[in-house]
């Protein structure tokens, strides 16, 4: 019964085995030498954020606190305050 | 609304972390104004949370709390204080800027997001990683080089960069000790006027929590391809991507380039 089996087992085997491998190997077999200089400047220049994803910086921001309610004694404006976990500039939080 | 803001408002945002009482790098003086304004929200009995919005008088004391829709609450704090509208009193800048640093450093931007939107995938991340002179001498031979030849990456310098290789989580503990293995190695392409241009293939294995203080970290993998292009002694340029990368079932994608030294 096991027998009927063992070649699929095997092959599951080999599969895993060699899937690191494999993967590993993906990007080195798939964009040639000659092409791998165009090919990454252009995938970078693609991946840089659209100004659509940085209307962020359009607000004019304070650097911190006080200078902030400087800002709003000076110029006599209410002031936004974002408190958040992490960089909210970068989109790390 | 970003209108509204420059118009009318002075704006303002701080990361929580830097004004921990333990250890923030913020002065004492604005961890107090936090504080003082955090008070002054109780009082008011106003839902005051860690990540919160505030709407503050001009001399800096707690009005109100935004609550969605952003808009109206705007509004409604014009019409209260009836500030003169004008230019923004801080001009708008890029809020995602190169830190300092040496002239013989290598700055590296790096973008990551993953390939859905909305929610975490709405806006890409970026993190800048600085390798200075001691550290960029470890990813380049310091011999002469002829096409064909080899070499890997300094394990500790490329973890410094890969350890940054993951998507929009809330969780930003970047510490190496998450990298289960890593390799970026170089091939040499061509040498010409004593410009060397390399290839760089690797990848990345590494356990990443979505959520801080979480134990449930997911798998994370990646395939790397990049470039890397150096003169003797001289700061060398590194473009590196993943050509695929998922953390748990997650999608995302990585690109790194170097700044250069004229634009920082």
């Amino acid at each position: 019964m096991l027998d009927q089996f063992r070649p699929r087992l095997t092959l599951l085997i080999v599969a895993l085995v060699l899937a690191p491998v494999v993967a590993t190997t993906w990007a080195k077999d798939t964009i040639s030498d000659a092409k791998i200089v165009r090919w990454v400047e252009k995938t970078v220049a693609e991946r840089q954020p659209p100004s659509e994803d940085k209307r962020f910086d359009e607000i004019g921001w304070a650097p911190d606190i006080r200078t902030a309610i400087k800002l709003g004694k000076e110029h006599n404006r209410p002031i936004l305050l974002l408190t958040v976990e992490g960089r909210v500039n970068t989109g790390r939080c | 609304m970003i209108e509204v803001l420059n118009r009318s408002f002075v704006s303002v945002y701080i990361n929580n972390q830097d004004y921990d009482s333990k250890g923030g790098s913020a002065p004492p003086e604005e961890r107090a104004e936090l504080q003082r304004i955090h008070q002054e929200g109780y009082a008011k009995k106003l839902s005051v949370g860690t990540v919160t919005a505030f709407m503050l008088s001009p001399d800096g004391h707690t009005y109100d709390i935004v609550t969605p829709p952003m808009l109206a609450t705007l509004e409604r704090t014009v019409e209260h204080f009836k500030p003169t509208p004008g230019k923004p009193v801080v001009p708008p800048a890029p809020q995602s800027a190169p830190p300092p640093a040496p002239a013989d450093a290598v700055t590296l931007h790096l973008v990551s997001r993953g390939d859905d939107r909305g929610s975490w995938g709405q806006f890409p991340a970026e993190n800048w990683i600085i390798l200075e002179r001691a550290d960029w001498l470890k990813i380049v031979p310091a011999v002469d080089v002829e096409p064909g030849q080899t070499w890997e990456f300094d394990r500790d310098v490329s973890a410094r960069i890969l350890t940054y290789f993951y998507p929009q989580t809330e969780n930003n503990n970047a510490s190496i000790d998450r990298i289960q293995q890593q390799l970026l190695r170089a091939k040499v392409l061509t040498v010409k006027a004593g410009v060397v241009t390399a290839r760089v293939d690797g990848f990345l294995r590494m356990q990443h929590v979505f959520y801080p203080g979480r134990t449930d970290a997911q798998p994370l993998g990646a395939e790397i391809v990049g470039v890397l292009t150096f003169t003797a002694d001289q700061p060398p340029s590194l473009q590196l991507v993943t050509t695929q990368a998922e953390h748990g079932r997650r999608p995302f994608t990585v690109a790194v380039r170097t700044v250069p030294r004229m634009a920082r």
